[in-house]
């Protein structure tokens, strides 16, 4: 053991200050050490092999020399989705609207522990919305910064987020965006602890975040989230993730909020032009998946729940959403699909106004309806998609109809 | 004085519990991951175990990947795998300070196997490969009977399938009507009863109720597979993280020692002395 150990350090040395270049050599090295007898054939092929499983992962760690290790580590990632929108709004002329996003991200590791991320995108200041219009005799639209944070795993069970930190989903466990649009990416920071055992996995989600700053008095409006969960695996083929997320926010009752979008943060409860309830809230999730269930005759099949109470009002204060997919897992591939569907029921002061899936009722509370979507992969990193959604006032006549056809292209 | 007493007891008592329960834990090892490596694993185990009664080791199978993935996430300390790592596994195991260094225990060839009638001998790699994605249906086509190829293949969460794939299939889809199955074991028992058909299991899993063929005019054996010849072999991998000390470290002594490698030998594998 300990001169094959030798033998293979030695030629994973050379290996890494050759650049490469003499794998050929060593190869020979070794042969001439079976001719000595010095190693068996066996010996031989399992040094060479052990070696280059040693130069492989000091590839992937980007250990060689040559360039700055934040650029070996570097990763850029992107997408692009052309989108034909058509919109129907009971008190509005129909609209049909071509939108495109694109997104450019760069993450890359400082040290092993160390991440750091920034992204670009377009659109406007909504926090809830990064796609394009395409308007205004082929001006040329803004692109923004989308998230920018450092990620430290203090330890492989805690992760830390600060900044404008990627994505709501990366930080909470939300099987439907009821209560948070998938665009939107929290300010402030966010601690991520997590245990793993063998059939159960154990987290738990906190996060103080900041809602706004005011340079004229101290009550600036922030929140604070934690959520403890788990995901408990049956066997292979079946799993469950439940949390239970509890919010709490500070100076927002009786303040105004506003996501950067004019349609926001005016659909709950105002008072005097400002919030009349605080909306400290209780926020349990589900999801249970099954993999090649009835037979194996889909590859996956999930069902999925979300539940929000906000105990200050003493009315029109629930708020759920069921749905169930099935197909693909995720759609990645030529030929893959998925097809989901939800149920959505979202009183006037569940949750805060500013922060649902923009595209249901424009993200409005007070909305109940459906929504059905198709996805379908015609390329690698290449889908098509139609999603629909039927959404109507809870209180009140309003209703939408939105349909959106979209050509997303990842990298 | 009585509590002075009483409370340098309990003290004692805990401490000696604390070095106990480290003591205990030091001398556990759990183990994880490829069922082909799994026999090697649970015989080594059980004679490691018998000189050393203190040493507790637990051996478990679900795959390569399983195994791997249980090392990433601290839960095993020694994971079995018949493929070599993954980047994106690496990637994960650097991400989670997780040091993976590979061990290679044994090699292992993967037999093409048909029912002992059938004629056919041999197969290049692109006839296999045809035969498997659907080009080639029938062993007329082979110079056989005018029979129907009955392909039997394996689950794709198996690293047997995986290296098949790589080495054979070269990442195309296995035709849909195969039949698949769990074990290599259930492999050699469809194609022994099956005259028509067509499977490829470990080395380790040979037998004489069916026939292994030439694979680019090759037999699988202990010595083409240790000298790289036979086109479909592969080394068997223990992962540990980082070097592996204690427990860990006198079990893999043990099973490239002799004795382990003759267990390697006993299961149907090739020793590497």
């Amino acid at each position: 053991m300990r001169i094959k150990e030798i033998v293979c350090l030695v030629f994973a040395w050379l290996l890494l200050i050759s650049g490469l270049a003499y794998s050929g050599e060593i190869d020979i090295l070794v042969e001439k050490l079976v001719e000595k007898g010095i190693l068996s054939p066996g010996e031989a092929r399992a040094i060479l092999i052990e070696t280059k499983e040693e130069v492989k992962k000091d590839l992937a760690k980007g250990e060689l020399e040559g360039l700055p290790k934040w650029v070996q580590n570097a990763k850029i990632k992107g997408d692009l989705r052309l989108r034909y929108q058509w919109e129907d709004k009971h008190d509005a002329p129909d609209r049909h609207r071509g939108r495109y996003r694109f997104r450019l991200g760069l993450e890359t590791k400082v040290n092993e522990a160390v991440k750091v991320a920034a992204g670009l995108a377009t659109g406007g200041n909504d926090a809830r919305s990064t796609n394009q219009t395409m308007c205004d005799g082929f001006s040329t639209p803004d692109i923004r910064l989308d998230y920018a944070y450092v990620e430290w795993m203090a330890t492989p069970w805690l992760t830390l987020k600060a900044g404008k930190i990627k994505s709501i989903k990366k930080v909470i466990f939300r099987p439907s965006d009821l209560l948070w649009d998938s665009d939107i990416n929290p300010e402030g920071i966010s601690f991520l602890l997590s245990k793993k055992m063998n059939n159960c996995d154990l987290f738990m989600n906190t996060g103080f975040w900041v809602l706004d700053e005011s340079s004229s008095d101290t009550s600036d409006p922030f929140m604070w989230v934690i959520q403890p969960g788990f995901k408990y695996k049956f066997d292979e083929k079946t799993h469950i993730k439940m949390a239970v997320a509890g919010y709490i926010f500070d100076n927002v009752e009786g303040a105004t909020l506003t996501n950067g979008d004019d349609n926001s943060g005016k659909y709950n409860t105002l008072e005097g032009g400002a919030l009349k309830y605080n909306y400290n809230s209780i926020a349990p999730s589900i999801e249970m998946g099954f993999k090649e269930p009835f037979g194996g005759l889909i590859p996956y099949l999930a069902v999925f729940g979300d539940y929000v109470y906000n105990p200050d009002p003493s009315e029109e204060n629930n708020g759920y959403l069921l749905g169930i997919k099935f197909g693909a897992k995720k759609v990645k591939e030529w030929g893959q699909w998925q097809a989901k569907y939800m149920y959505r029921h979202l009183e006037k002061d569940a949750w805060i106004d500013i922060f649902p899936d923009s595209d249901a009722y424009s993200g409005h509370t007070d909305v109940k309806g459906h929504e059905f979507a198709l996805t379908y992969g015609i390329g690698k990193n290449v889908t098509l998609g139609i999603d629909y959604y039927y959404m109507e006032r809870i209180k009140g006549t309003g209703r939408r109809h939105l349909l959106q056809v979209d050509w997303k292209i990842k990298f | 004085m009585k509590r002075v007493i009483l409370v340098g007891t309990l003290v004692t008592l805990v401490l000696g519990l604390m070095v106990a329960s480290v003591y205990a834990e030091s001398r556990r090892l759990i183990i994880q991951g490829s069922t082909t490596v799994l026999p090697i694993a649970q015989k080594c185990a059980e004679v490691f175990t018998q000189k050393h009664p203190e040493a507790n080791i637990s051996v478990r199978g679900g795959g390569s990947g399983t195994g791997i993935a249980a090392l990433i996430d601290g839960i095993c300390d020694i994971a079995d795998s018949s493929r070599p790592i993954k980047d994106k596994e690496i990637n994960k195991a650097v991400e989670r300070r997780i040091d993976p260094v590979a061990h290679v225990i044994a090699m292992d060839g993967i037999a093409v196997i048909v029912h002992p009638s059938n004629p056919v001998n041999e197969l290049t790699l692109t006839q296999l490969k045809d035969i498997y994605t659907g080009r080639i249906s029938n062993w007329s086509e082979l110079g056989g009977k005018n029979q129907k190829i009955v392909v039997i293949s394996r689950d794709v969460a198996s690293g047997t399938f995986e290296c098949f794939n790589k080495l054979v299939l070269k990442k195309q889809r296995v035709r849909p009507d195969a039949l698949l199955q769990a074990s290599n074991a259930a492999v050699l028992s469809v194609v022994k009863r099956t005259k028509g058909a067509i499977g490829y299991v470990g080395l380790g899993y040979l037998s004489s109720e069916v026939k292994a063929l030439k694979i680019e005019g090759i037999l699988p054996s202990e010595d083409t597979v240790l000298k790289g010849t036979y086109p479909i072999s592969r080394p068997l991998f223990m992962y540990t993280n980082g070097k592996p000390k204690g427990l860990a470290k006198d079990f893999i002594d043990f099973v490239l020692s002799e004795e382990g490698q003759g267990i390697v030998k006993e299961q149907g594998f090739v020793p590497l002395k």
